[in-house]
């Protein structure tokens, strides 16, 4: 078994004003090479909190964290830009494009920190295979929130990272577009990648082989194989 | 690394590109700075050309003889009225002194340097200043009038256009002869011959022997709009006189130092004082007062120039302020660089670069500016040409940069200390 991330006993406690929010209340999780991994929650359930750091971008109040099997919890923040440069590829339901970029600009945006061979024939390969080989010269604040999300997605390949995790990808997507997207999420797993997607709907949930449910900070289900989303 | 810091400046140059006016805006103070400091550097530049142009002129193989205490280093404008005093029994006969009261320059001391053993010495003259006073078309004028020796001519080179310079022999038998300046003969006498005619000053006749070739304006002085005559003329019935300069030719420009050296002796030799510290009198070549004048011309450029260098603070902040705004605007994509990789160095030095190409860009447009302000200037007003020189130009392209620096330096670091999920997540 290839853990890529194992989560032990995550709290993440936030400070606001006099009380302390428990946004995880003790998640434990692991999560193997090559799975599609959906992580389900109503808001507020702490989802994206676990999200983060999974991806890195916060640190747990408690607990360990091994990604990749090493022990990721209290690295310093040089060597968590590293990780999340070149093992992890971020979609985000805000899409978060330079919007006066182009597409080929964003799509290499992370090559700028970090080595990848011949970045520009990659990221055109990528733009080809996500379907917008038309619109390589656009700028991305030219384009639909279909064709933006495809660019992230891109991005988020460039590094040829070993997790994609998607915050809400189709968030913000009509749900035609939104299958497409999750289709391609899809494909990306079946390449080999592992996918972790975080969402409140069950529908996207479903594209997922394995469904975790998160309420209140707490781990409440964790389903593989049909049926999962109802759980 | 090295990808990282190549990649920067063309993401700079695409963010200042991007906000064309507004980047344009934020340079203008270090535009405006850039350009006043090098154009009163060069202008500076321009003025001390001119100066050394002319004291040039003068002779660089003369040595002058001043009166007054060395200490003194103004020398001629201002006599302590300690001098006076001293010296007041010695009262200067004849003409009085245009603005030295009292000298301690004697026609012994000229005699003795004319006269002596001075092998290095080539022509030598005394001086006394005063003016007349002369009416001109029904109105009364006032010209300087010089008591010269008659060697005064050659060495401040000075040649004659008309009639004929008054002699050594002129000179020893004080005969009234006056030579007279291009400007002021024919303020006098318009296209008319002067020579020969007989001028009344001061209840004595003086008879124009010759008429000067017109010598270029100097700011120093004008000898075109004066009259000369024998220095023997305004020496008392005694034949002593009181000096306002001598001048000393030297044979060549080397012997300078060693006339300097002889002119000291003699002269302290004839007041009969034996502490150098103490000499009554000062001997300066051209150069020794063309260092002073560049001394002066140099500290007052710098002391403007450093004025002008104020703006570059207000145009550094300015830069602060606007980077700040930017940081601000570019929030999320902060965030998002961040997620992607970007560490604190990266984000430092994103918007550091940034800063420092902006300012540095507002240096090349500010010496373009100041450049062409000063050569205006210079050749308008000065009429010398600007000078221009490396060292201004780096100064102002280093000074510029260090600007974007220091004031790019907080609102980098403010970028870099963000949280990623609270950048990505802004609104």
């Amino acid at each position: 078994m290839a853990c890529v991330i194992e989560l032990r006993d995550i709290e993440k406690t936030y400070r606001t004003g006099r009380a302390n929010m428990v946004a995880l209340d003790g998640i434990d999780l692991s999560i193997e090479k090559g799975e599609f991994t959906a992580i389900m929650g109503p808001s507020g359930s702490g989802k994206s909190t676990l999200m983060h750091i999974v991806g890195l971008l916060d640190k747990p109040t408690n607990g360990v964290y091994f990604f990749e099997g090493t022990d990721v919890s209290r690295i310093g923040k040089r060597r968590q830009a590293q990780i999340r440069n070149q093992r992890i590829g971020f979609v985000f339901q805000q899409f978060n494009l330079l919007s006066r970029a182009g597409v080929l600009d964003n799509v290499l945006l992370p090559t700028i920190y970090g080595p990848v061979r011949k970045p520009v024939e990659r990221a055109k390969e990528l733009v080809d295979a996500v379907g917008l080989k038309s619109r390589i010269r656009n700028r991305s604040n030219e384009l639909s929130g279909g064709e933006i999300q495809r660019v992230a997605i891109a991005r988020a390949l460039i590094m040829d990272p070993n997790i994609i995790l998607a915050d809400e990808p189709t968030g913000n997507l009509d749900s035609k577009t939104s299958q497409e997207i999750l289709g391609l999420l899809r494909s990306i797993n079946e390449d080999g990648a592992t996918v972790i997607l975080i969402t409140h709907d069950q529908e996207v949930a479903r594209y997922a082989d394995r469904v975790v449910n998160i309420r209140d900070g707490r781990l409440i289900s964790d389903d593989t194989g049909e049926g999962s989303q109802h759980a | 690394m090295l990808k990282r810091l190549a990649s920067l400046p063309k993401q700079a140059f695409k963010a200042i590109l991007a906000n064309k006016g507004r980047s344009f805006l934020t340079v203008l103070g270090i535009v405006i700075g850039i350009a006043s400091v090098v154009s009163l550097i060069s202008l500076g530049g321009a003025v001390r050309t001119k100066f050394t142009k002319r004291f040039l002129e003068l002779g660089t193989s003369n040595v002058i003889v001043h009166p007054g205490e060395p200490d003194d280093a103004s020398g001629a404008g201002e006599t302590g009225s300690g001098m006076q005093e001293m010296h007041g029994d010695n009262n200067g006969p004849g003409m009085g002194m245009g603005n030295k009261a009292v000298s301690t320059l004697t026609m012994d001391d000229l005699n003795s340097l004319r006269t002596g053993n001075h092998p290095k010495i080539r022509a030598v003259s005394g001086i006394i200043n005063s003016s007349m006073v002369l009416k001109v078309g029904g109105k009364e004028r006032r010209y300087n009038l010089a008591a010269v020796s008659a060697g005064y001519f050659a060495i401040n080179n000075l040649s004659l256009s008309k009639g004929s310079l008054f002699t050594a022999n002129d000179e020893t038998k004080k005969r009234s002869l006056l030579v007279l300046g291009s400007d002021m003969a024919h303020d006098l006498y318009g296209n008319k011959n002067p020579i020969g005619r007989i001028l009344t000053s001061m209840g004595k006749d003086f008879k124009v022997a010759g008429v000067l070739k017109r010598a270029e304006e100097n700011s120093l002085y004008d000898s075109n709009t004066q009259a000369f005559v024998p220095v023997t003329i305004a020496s008392g019935a005694d034949g002593t006189a009181n000096l306002s300069l001598i001048t000393v030719q030297a044979k060549s420009d080397k012997d300078v130092k060693a006339v300097k050296t002889d002119v000291r002796k003699t002269i302290l030799a004839n007041h009969e004082i034996t502490d150098e510290k103490l000499a009554d009198f000062e001997v300066l070549s051209a150069r020794d007062m063309l260092s002073t004048i560049d001394q002066i011309t140099g500290t007052l450029t710098m002391f403007l120039a450093g004025i002008a260098a104020i703006s570059l603070v207000v145009g550094g902040i300015g830069i602060m302020n606007i980077m700040l705004v930017s940081v601000t605007e570019r929030t999320r994509e902060i965030g998002l660089r961040m997620a992607v990789g970007a560490n604190t160095f990266d984000i430092i030095s994103q918007f550091l670069v940034e800063a420092v190409i902006l300012t540095f860009l507002g240096g090349l447009i500010g010496i373009g500016f100041g450049t062409l302000l000063a050569k205006t200037m210079a050749e308008n007003m000065i009429k010398a040409p600007a000078v221009i020189t490396g060292n201004a130009i780096l100064l102002a392209v280093g000074v510029s940069s260090a600007v974007g620096v220091v004031f790019g330096l907080y609102p980098a670091i403010k970028a870099s200390r963000f949280n990623p999920i609270d950048a990505l997540r802004y609104e």
